[in-house]
């Protein structure tokens, strides 16, 4: 177990190195170079060259990333250019927050995706089976930023209610915390719930078809008990692999969703610094989301592993 | 994605597509072409419909919806129903063509992949993983402000970052189908590489490459919108939904709700229709999605 979680994390590296050279070349290609943007159109060209020079920007790129890499690989990240700060501290200050509306959001998944798709597999070829379906269908189709619009929108018009729009840590005043954070996380949830609950739904089918659910009912145990402790157990299996996609694909969601809702987390960090070509934020960032999104597909096999005793851990790569 | 895997590993060896049994059957799939078809036809015949321009500024500004602006206007005294009806241009062009260039793409670089295997292989799937490492929406973010935000960029971008994902599901096919006796027949008559990929490995793959454009259709329409809403997609005069749905929308929306109302609702609507195809499209390749019927 051990060997191949460190096999894993061995072969994360050369992608990693991959992720971070393309980064590297996108960000430096941008049309608007950071030393234009900061001093602004009416620069001389001697002035936009000084601050280059100030920057390193000047040297070659090869130089340049080398440069990069040595700190990363020594743990200094760099520092911002246009906040007064290194990144990591930057990153730091804002990873709560968006950890927060992650926990939420998946937290609003589990529940919504894990009840409708039950419920609809019991009700399978009943009405409610067909209108969760359309339901689902439709929650996967409206964009949560519009969704997030309305959310601030309605209440606003109808009872003139606007959620708080400054951060409350949670263990100050939970509740004014939960203000701030319950709409975005239920926004994003129910979306991505709704995605989760269609899997539920097949995986839970598929077990309650199987021979020892037949002999649990047989056995005249009540449908309840032989849905939530014989059959959601095994259903849990294609789950945890869309939950941890869907994790990794919730860290887009959170640059949109942080955007509408004013959170001051890492989606905006990322958004803020590609607007204004800050260039080593946009890197780590960009290194910083890959490896969740590698981290969380070695967490999905290794769940895997731990719910399903008959799946063997062996061999190197997968996608 | 892993759905239109799990999916495609179900699909029969070779299956008849008899389109019209399929929407006889399939009420939600009729239900989502007619909306794709409709708004197509609004696309096509933008002009004839909107009673002005997209970037006309002829009207009063923020006026409330009546019979002459059935939308309202907005900020700058533009006919919201008339950007409306021409975002269907934007959002739909983009979206087709977006994902045409995705599984086309993608499907190249999977038969080539698939086919040579060894280093050829390994370097593109390696390439593949490092694309396939990033959220989506980052890397989209990212690439589109290198290279700066117009409506070929946005296409090209989505199409190029799609075509990874594709490229995966369509190696797997390739890796069984080149195994099949009509590709060693082909090969010891002596037709080249070449004619074997282009010739006989390619269309094999064109039923894949048609559902996955199809369950892909509602992402690509929604990433566009996503990222012209975080100003990093289609430029500001055109007439985007996503980008119509941030900026004034949001400043203004307690005064003039309808800024923000309809443009979401084209959108919601572009992408339900995607959205049902795709189901219809899945119920057919693999029945047991769904559970047992």
């Amino acid at each position: 177990m051990t060997g191949y979680i460190v096999g894993r994390l061995a072969a994360l590296v050369p992608i990693l190195v991959g992720v971070s050279i393309v980064v590297f070349v996108l960000v430096r290609i941008m049309p608007g170079n950071f030393a234009q943007l900061m001093l602004g159109p009416n620069a001389v060209p001697e002035q936009v060259q000084e601050l280059e020079r100030e920057y390193g920007l000047d040297r070659p790129l090869v130089e340049q990333y080398f440069d990069w890499l040595n700190g990363v690989v020594r743990g200094d990240l760099g520092d911002s250019y246009i906040r007064d700060r290194s990144v990591a501290s930057e990153l730091l200050d804002r990873l709560p927050i968006t950890g927060e509306l992650l926990i939420l959001t998946v937290g609003v998944t589990m529940l919504l995706g894990l009840a409708l798709g039950a419920v609809a597999a019991v009700n399978h070829r009943r009405p409610a089976d067909g209108i969760l379906r359309a339901v689902s269908i439709l929650g996967m189709s409206v964009p949560t930023f519009w969704t997030a619009t309305l959310v601030i929108l309605l209440p606003s018009i109808f009872f003139s209610y606007a959620p708080p729009f400054h951060h409350v840590p949670f263990f100050e005043n939970p509740w004014d915390n939960l203000r701030e954070y319950g709409p975005p996380a239920l926004v994003l949830g129910f979306a991505s719930s709704c995605g989760l609950a269609r899997i539920v739904r097949g995986a839970l089918l598929g077990v309650l078809g199987s021979d020892y659910i037949r002999t649990a009912r047989s056995k005249g145990l009540r449908e309840r008990v032989v849905v939530r402790r014989h059959a959601l157990g095994n259903a849990m299996l294609p789950v945890v692999t869309i939950l941890g996609l869907e994790v990794a694909t919730l860290m887009g969601g959170t640059v949109i969703i942080e955007q509408v809702f004013a959170l001051n987390g890492l989606g905006r960090l990322m958004l803020e610094s590609v607007s204004a070509r800050d260039y080593p934020v946009i890197q780590v960032m960009a290194l910083y989301a890959a490896v969740v999104f590698v981290v969380m597909c070695l967490f999905i096999d290794l769940a895997y592993a731990w719910l399903d005793p008959r799946v063997r851990l062996t061999g190197g790569r997968r996608g | 994605m892993a759905e239109a895997q799990l999916a495609l590993e179900a699909l029969p060896e070779r299956r008849r597509w008899r389109l019209r049994v399929i929407l006889r059957r399939h009420l939600m799939g009729v239900a989502g072409v007619t909306i794709l078809v409709m708004l197509g036809l609004v696309a096509l015949a933008a002009p004839l419909i909107a009673p002005s321009g997209p970037l006309a500024q002829d009207a009063p500004a923020l006026e409330r919806p009546s019979l002459s602006h059935p939308f309202g206007t907005d900020l700058v005294g533009r006919d919201v129903f008339s950007r409306v009806v021409h975002g269907a241009r934007i959002s739909l062009g983009i979206g087709f063509t977006a994902v045409i260039i995705g599984v086309l793409g993608g499907s190249l670089i999977g038969v080539v992949s698939g086919y040579f295997g060894g280093s050829v292989d390994y370097l593109m799937q390696r390439l593949v993983e490092v694309i396939l490492a990033f959220p989506l929406l980052i890397l989209l973010l990212i690439i589109v402000a290198a290279v700066g935000a117009s409506v070929q960029n946005v296409i090209l971008v989505i199409g190029i970052v799609m075509a990874p994902f594709m490229s995966r599901i369509v190696r797997a096919i390739v890796l069984a189908e080149k195994e099949l006796p009509y590709i060693e027949a082909a090969r010891s008559l002596g037709a080249s590489d070449m004619r074997i990929l282009f010739l006989h490995l390619l269309p094999s793959v064109f039923p894949l490459a048609g559902i996955l454009a199809s369950i892909a259709l509602g992402g690509v329409i929604m990433a566009e919108a996503g990222l012209s809403f975080l100003g990093l997609g289609v430029p500001p005069p055109n007439p985007s939904w996503g980008a119509d749905l941030s900026g004034n929308a949001r400043v203004y929306f307690q005064h003039a709700p309808w800024l923000a109302v309809f443009p979401g609702l084209a959108l919601s609507l572009t992408i339900l229709g995607a959205n049902l195809l795709a189901e219809a499209v899945r119920d057919v390749v693999d029945p047991f999605a769904h559970g047992v019927r």
